[in-house]
This record gives structure tokens, sequence and C-alpha cells, in this order.
């Protein structure tokens, strides 16, 4: 125990040291944002770069929880699009019954993952690879690989609530970043979470469970995805079963350039949150310099290995 | 093959464990029965096994190149990015007046460039492949984007066309490149000092290094081989489609890992061959073509490929538990 507690301090003093790149980087570059393009302050504006990364920014949110146990959550994107045809097929009936059972799903989609991974013993990236195409497969057999249509209006209304000044989807990212941020680093589950990433070795000498905690991830990862989809659903106002393609990607995105390991044990969620920011704003100012939206991609892959191969750097 | 130590037992499952033991050919031979039976025998017939082929020969491609990466406990997501990108190089050069020549050695060469840079990434950057490849796929998928802003490419040359669509002695071109790049593959893993090298580090890096190989160097050839498989599968898919288009094969790299997962490649490096890449690949072709004989609907094909990968990376590790 002693051995995880001291991993535990000499990682969170590390990633202290790294907390302040992070905000400074943010900082940084929406200053520069801000003075080369004068549109980007206005709040019209700071709207659509919170509800454009909103969605994502609740999947990266699980997805920091995953890549922190050393594993990864490919199937996400998949539960979105499962979660929005649910709501579109169910909500014609009763709106609660709708919500309820799309984010009931996907949270049993994220324990059978769970579940699979520690019973096979399978590398995760295989496994969610797997659920990732049957998921897809779920969505397209609901919706007869039709959009459906059935979102009422009252529901895809709740993208463009506003809570004062800040998007009712902004302050739902905001609320799930701060319980995460809470379970990760105010209760047993959390420290158990850091100690199944650093060492699986020394977690199970000190009596964790990591089938248990890793379970307990994924069907995390399952229930953020239900809550990701229900924005997506009202934002897209249709259930899309061949929507959230590529999510996952992004939501991996965030994390990464948020500090998140790869390889398991280190991670903070409010530096994804950050990462989500820098990628949000990347992608805004160059939509509002005119750039050519192909250019946003190679933009987003130089970002990507620059963080990654800076904070490499760094800690060696 | 092992010998039961338990009472005799029916044929039947001394059949069932022999296949239990080989799972890759115990899916391959229950689908291709499965086929011909449900298909009434059209899954034989010569033009649609021929037809099969012929499509599945891309992503065939791929996967060999695919091995490598996965043998040295990597992965290469760019790969279906890449094929868009050299789709797109080809096209652009053949409609401006390059002829066919300069288009495909550019083609190849931006390819292994992709597979360069994604092996410098990897190996001096020290970035996990699976972020390497993935920036990579985004960084290549917006240059193909971006060099006809996002339009597909139409009116290529005759001579183009011969690689998905010529056939030599009545098989398609395209099926001799696979078997060809196939039996290469095959060569280099077996047969050289680099084959055994790939295993050697895909094992254990740091033993690798210890008895003096260049980790780094085995890397980079693999991930500039799955950059050139992936240029030759652009050049296929494109001559097959008559155009360059920037948004081609957006599921093939998922395809391509596929093939080589469900041949029996460890994800932890080290184990696998290329024949069980080429029955991976065979394996999703049959299935595709099956559901498309029997017109089942289309929905499911993802969900049964994702179940077959549960189903026999689930069975290898059964197999590799036991021994």
């Amino acid at each position: 125990m002693f051995q995880v507690q001291r991993d535990l301090e000499r990682k969170t003093a590390a990633s202290r040291l790294g907390n302040l790149f992070l905000p400074l980087a943010l900082a940084v570059i929406i200053a520069v944002c801000a003075f080369i393009s004068p549109p980007f302050l206005t709040q019209e504006n700071l709207k659509n770069v919170i509800i454009g990364s909103a969605t994502f920014g609740i999947l990266a949110c699980g997805m920091t929880m995953v890549l922190v146990t050393g594993e990864v959550d490919l199937s996400v994107g998949s539960q979105v699009a499962l979660t929005s045809v649910i709501v579109a097929t169910l909500a014609p009936k009763s709106l609660a019954l709708a919500v309820v059972a799309a984010v009931v799903a996907t949270t049993l989609v994220g324990l059978a993952n769970g579940i699979l991974l520690t019973k096979t013993a399978m590398p995760s990236f295989v496994l969610t690879l797997g659920t990732m195409g049957i998921v897809r497969s779920m969505a397209l057999v609901i919706a007869d690989g039709q959009p459906v249509y059935g979102v009422p209006q009252s529901f895809t209304a709740l993208t463009s609530t506003m809570v004062g000044k800040i998007p009712l989807v902004g302050v739902a990212m905001v609320v799930m970043y701060a319980l995460t941020w809470f379970l990760l680093r105010y209760t047993s589950l959390g420290r158990s979470i850091y100690a199944v990433g650093s060492s699986s070795e020394s977690a199970r000498l000190s009596g964790i469970s990591a089938r248990q905690v890793k379970i307990a991830v994924y069907a995390m990862s399952g229930f953020l995805a239900g809550i990701a989809g229900l924005f997506y659903t009202s934002y897209v106002t249709l259930g899309l079963p061949d929507g959230g393609v590529d999510y996952e990607t992004q939501a991996i995105t965030a994390a990464i350039i948020g500090g998140t390991s790869f390889f398991g044990g280190e991670g903070e969620v409010h530096n994804t949150f950050l990462g989500l920011f820098i990628v949000g704003t990347v992608k805004n100012i160059l939509n509002l310099m005119g750039v050519s939206p192909f250019v946003q991609p190679v933009a987003i892959g130089i970002l990507i290995i620059t963080a990654v191969v800076l904070r490499t750097r760094k800690s060696e | 093959m092992e010998v039961s130590t338990d009472t005799p037992k029916s044929i039947w499952s001394q059949i069932l464990a022999i296949l239990g033991k080989n799972p890759r050919l115990s899916v391959f031979l229950i689908l291709a029965v499965i086929s011909t039976a449900l298909s009434k025998g059209i899954f034989l017939s010569p033009a649609n096994l021929h037809n099969m082929l012929r499509q599945y020969a891309g992503i065939g491609i791929m996967a060999v190149g695919q091995t490598f990466a996965i043998l040295l406990a990597g992965v290469d997501l760019s790969q279906g990015s890449v094929v868009a990108l050299v789709s797109m190089i080809l096209a652009y050069l053949n409609t401006s007046g390059c002829g066919i020549v300069w288009p495909l050695v550019v083609g190849l060469c931006a390819g292994a460039a992709c597979g360069l840079t994604s092996g410098l990434i990897v190996t001096r950057g020290k970035v996990p492949p699976f972020i390497a490849t993935l920036a990579m796929a985004s960084i290549a998928r917006g240059i193909a984007t971006l060099i006809t802003q996002a339009r597909p490419v139409y009116g290529l040359s005759k001579e183009l066309l011969v690689f998905g669509r010529g056939t030599v002695g009545g098989i398609g071109i395209q099926i001799l490149v696979w078997a060809n790049v196939a039996l290469l593959g095959v060569f280099l893993l077996t047969r050289t000092v680099y084959g055994r090298e790939v295993y050697i580090v895909g094992g254990n890096e740091r033993s690798a290094n210890l008895s003096g190989i260049n980790a780094h160097r085995v890397k980079l050839a693999a991930y500039i081989l799955s950059g050139v498989c992936a240029a030759l599968a652009g050049i296929v898919i494109t001559s097959k489609l008559d155009m360059g288009g920037p948004y081609i094969s957006l599921t093939d790299n998922v395809q391509s890992v596929a093939s080589v997962v469900i041949g029996g490649t460890s994800f932890a490096g080290g184990r696998g061959s290329i024949s069980g890449t080429i029955v991976g690949t065979l394996i999703i072709a049959m299935m595709n073509n099956l559901m498309n004989l029997m017109l089942i609907n289309p929905y499911i094909q993802q969900g049964i490929i994702g179940a077959i990968i549960l189903l026999t990376v689930t069975m290898n590790q059964r197999k590799a538990g036991v021994r």
C-alpha cells in the first residue's frame, strides 16, 4: 500500500509541474486567437466552441478514466449512435422512458465491455473494436438503417437552452467533469483506478481487485457515452444510426493532449478538459480565419504529435 | 496433434477438439460450408469467388503490411487515409497529363513517406503507435482532401485501370498483386534475418536491443512496409473504382486490423503469421460475400465481423493458455 501511495504521490507531483504547462498553453492560444481574430471572444462564438466540443468532452471524461487503467474504449462512438436511435424510437411513447432506456443501454454495453475484458483477458483495443461493430449494428438494425424522426421539440431545445450565459450542454459537461474529478481524487475507487493503471501487480498485492475496478470504469464510460449521446441527439434532432463515427478518436485526442498516458496510471480529467478546449480553440480559429476546413485534420494531427513528444521529452 | 488423455470420445467431440485448436481454420471451414449450403452452391462458383477476391484484394494487401506493425506490438491506423492520399495523388497527376509511371512512382513514395514519418514518430518521438498513426491518419486524410478541396477526380487514363480491372490468364491483376505481396511478406518473415528480428523485437524489445538488434530500425522498416502496402492497395482500389476519392477506405483500416487479429497475430507482438492474416482477410471476405448473396440485412455486417473478432481472439487465447 505504501508503495502504491508513494507511486501516486510521485505521479501527482510530476503532474503538478505539468499542470502549469497546459493552462499556459491554452491561455497563450486564446490570447493569440483574440489578437488575430476579434470575433473570437464574442459570446456567440464561445458558445459555438462549447457546443461543438461538449459531446466529445463528455466522452473524453470517461475515456480518461479508461486510459488511466491502461485500457482503451473504441466503442463509445457507436454507443452515441445507439443512444440517439433509442431516444428517437422511444420518445413518441414517453420521453422519460426513452432517456432512461438509452442511458441504461449504454451503461450495460460498458458493463459488458468490462466483463468481457476481465473474463477473456483480450486486449481492450481488439475487444472494443469488436463491440464497436456490434453496437453499431444494433443501432442500424433498430433504426433499419434510416434516420429516425420523432425527437420531440422539447428535447431538441436542450442544446439551445442557456443557463445564464452558458449553454446547458456546457453546464452538463462541467458537472460530469467535476463529478469524475471528485471520484478520481477523493474516493477509494479513484485511488484504485490509478493503482490498477500504474501497476496491476502492486494493486493486487494491496488488495485491490483490478477486475472490479475495470468493470466499473467501463460501465462509467458507457454511462457517460449515454449522456453524451443524449446531447448529441438533441443537437442533430434525429436518431442517427450512422452518427458518432470517429467520436472515440476525438475523445482520445482530448485526453492525450491533456497529458493522459496511453500506458495507464497517469492522467487527470481537468487536464483532459484543457486538452479538449485546446483542440476546440484551434479548430475554431482556423474556421474564423477562413482557412480551408481540410487543413483542420492536418493541424490536429501535428498538435497531437507535438503534445505527446513534448511530454515524453519533459518526463525524461 | 495432441492426443486426448480423457476417455475415448465420439468422433464428433474429436473433430470439435481439433477445430478448437485451430480457431481460424474452423471458422473458415464452417463459414465455407454454411456459405455453400445457404447460397445453394453459388458461393463456390468461380465467378463469385473471383469477384470476392477482387473486392478484398485491397484490404488483403493492407493487412499484409499491418501484420508487420502488429507483430512489433504496434498498429498502423493510418492505412485507410494513406489509401485515400495515394488515390488522390494518382488520379490528380494522371488526369493532369503526367502519364501513368510518374503517378505510380509518386504514389508509392507518398505511401513510403507516410510510413517513414509514422515510424520516426514512434521510434524517435517515443509516441505510442496507436497515437502516432492516429495523428498520421488525420494528417494524410487532410492532405488527401486538400489536393482538390475534397472533390473526387474522375477520368483516369485506360492504362491505369489495368490494376483494378485487367486480368492475366483469367485472374484479376489485383489478386495477383495481393498474392505477390503476401508471398513476399511470408518470405521476409520466415526466410530473412529481418523477419527473425521482427519476431524477436516484437517478443521482447529490451532483450532484442541487448542482443545487438537495432529495434528502432526494425520498427522503422515495418512502418515503411505498412505504408507501401497501403499505397499498393490505394493503386488497386483507385483503379477498380475508376476515380480518385478523398473519402474512400474510411472503414478499411478496421478491416485490415481485423484481418490480422482474426488471423491469430497477437496484439502483444511477437506471435503471428502472414498466412494467418490471409485466412483472416478471407474470413471477412466470405462473411460479407455470403450476406450479399443471401440478401441479408447489410446493417448487421459490422456486428458479425465484431462477433467474429471476439470469437476467434477468445479461441486463440484459450489455445495460448492451454499450451
